[in-house]
């Protein structure tokens, strides 16, 4: 992937060889790279929301916000408005932190190109470094 | 005058991950957020529930609120829908709605019957309108299934069909989750056996007409 190609304040996508989403997210001059599955329940990050004031990246399904650069589990803002719903229970527990984390992709920058999974090798091209 | 239709379709999904999907109430406001984008809890007795959904209009923050029921295992009923504020023009003055929505699985077990019979009392003059307001009230529930069945068959992809175990989890919010867990806490995919009684059509369900 290109590294002009990544915007600084905008949600990247690269679709992978393997069909699978990467979510690219430049901030303060470093790429962040996740994979593109919420740890939540599976929706696709690819639609997710990116607010680069904050630095948080909100999903689609459920609203759940996660860290734009260590991909950790922020908040779940149902929390406020289920309130009055969300008793402990047998099968229930609230105010316990779930230790969602969306997945790290590891990257590396080589010849203007961000290459994904492995280093790039002299005959090799890594996944997702096709332009 | 009563006009009463029925909405009956199948879903690609277990009855245990369509009965979970609706009461995985986290997502109606982000997944759905074209219907309804504010959701809040008004009041709770037992099981149910009086929730206010609200969308702009506008500048003007309008929307209403209704009684939602769960029935175990596998049935919600809708009903007493009133306007939010009250002073707002709306149907819902003059019109009574009640939805009944049940999942039975088909006959080999590996999708879902969505079964709604949708029930309609209104003044004479608004009778003519019936076919429009049928029309209407089921293009929205076929878009809000379409849009949780995207999400289960993801879900299916990736975790496998049938997998509910990320709805059990502790810390995990259901709308109604023990009596959830007590009907469906044994399946984990499609050839799972429920603890509970399973779902049945209508026509075998206990005390129903």
């Amino acid at each position: 992937m290109p590294l002009a190609e990544i915007r600084e304040g905008a949600l990247n996508v690269k679709v992978l060889r393997s069909g699978r989403k990467a979510i690219v997210i430049r901030r303060g001059g470093r790429i962040h790279a996740f994979g593109e599955v919420c740890p939540h329940m599976g929706a696709d990050l690819a639609e997710a929301t990116y607010c680069a004031r904050e630095g948080t990246l909100q999903c689609r399904w459920h609203g759940y916000f996660f860290g734009a650069e260590d991909g950790r589990f922020l908040r779940n803002p149902n929390e406020e408005t289920m309130a009055l719903l969300r008793a402990p229970t047998r099968h229930f527990v609230p105010n316990t932190t779930p230790r969602y984390r969306l997945s790290l992709l590891p990257t590396t920058e080589s010849d203007g190109r961000l290459f994904f999974g492995r280093e790039p090798e002299p005959d090799a091209v890594a996944e997702g470094g096709l332009p | 005058m009563i006009h009463e239709f029925k909405l009956i379709y199948e879903l690609d999904t277990t009855v245990a991950c369509a009965v979970a999907a609706y009461l995985d109430a986290e997502h109606y406001v982000y997944l759905h957020n074209k219907y309804s984008p504010k959701y809040e809890v008004l009041e709770r007795e037992g099981r149910r529930i009086r929730i206010a959904q609200k969308w702009l209009l506008g500048n003007l923050v309008v929307g209403q609120s209704l009684w939602t029921e769960y029935e175990p295992p596998a049935r919600f009923i809708n009903y007493e829908v009133s306007p939010s504020p009250s002073w707002l023009p709306s149907i819902h003055h003059v019109m009574k709605t009640r939805t009944d929505l049940r999942y039975y699985p088909t006959a080999d077990g590996k999708r879902t019957v969505s079964d709604l019979t949708v029930t309609l009392d209104m003044p004479f003059w608004l009778y003519p309108a019936r076919g429009i307001l049928e029309e209407r009230l089921s293009t929205l529930k076929k878009e809000k299934d379409q849009e949780d069945v995207e999400m289960l068959l993801r879900r299916d992809k990736i975790f496998g069909r049938g997998n509910i175990k990320g709805y059990l989890q502790d810390h995990q919010f259901m709308l109604h989750k023990d009596d959830f867990v007590k009907h469906f806490g044994g399946e984990t995919s499609d050839a799972g056996a429920a603890s509970g009684p399973r779902p049945r059509p209508p026509a075998e369900a206990s005390g129903e007409s």
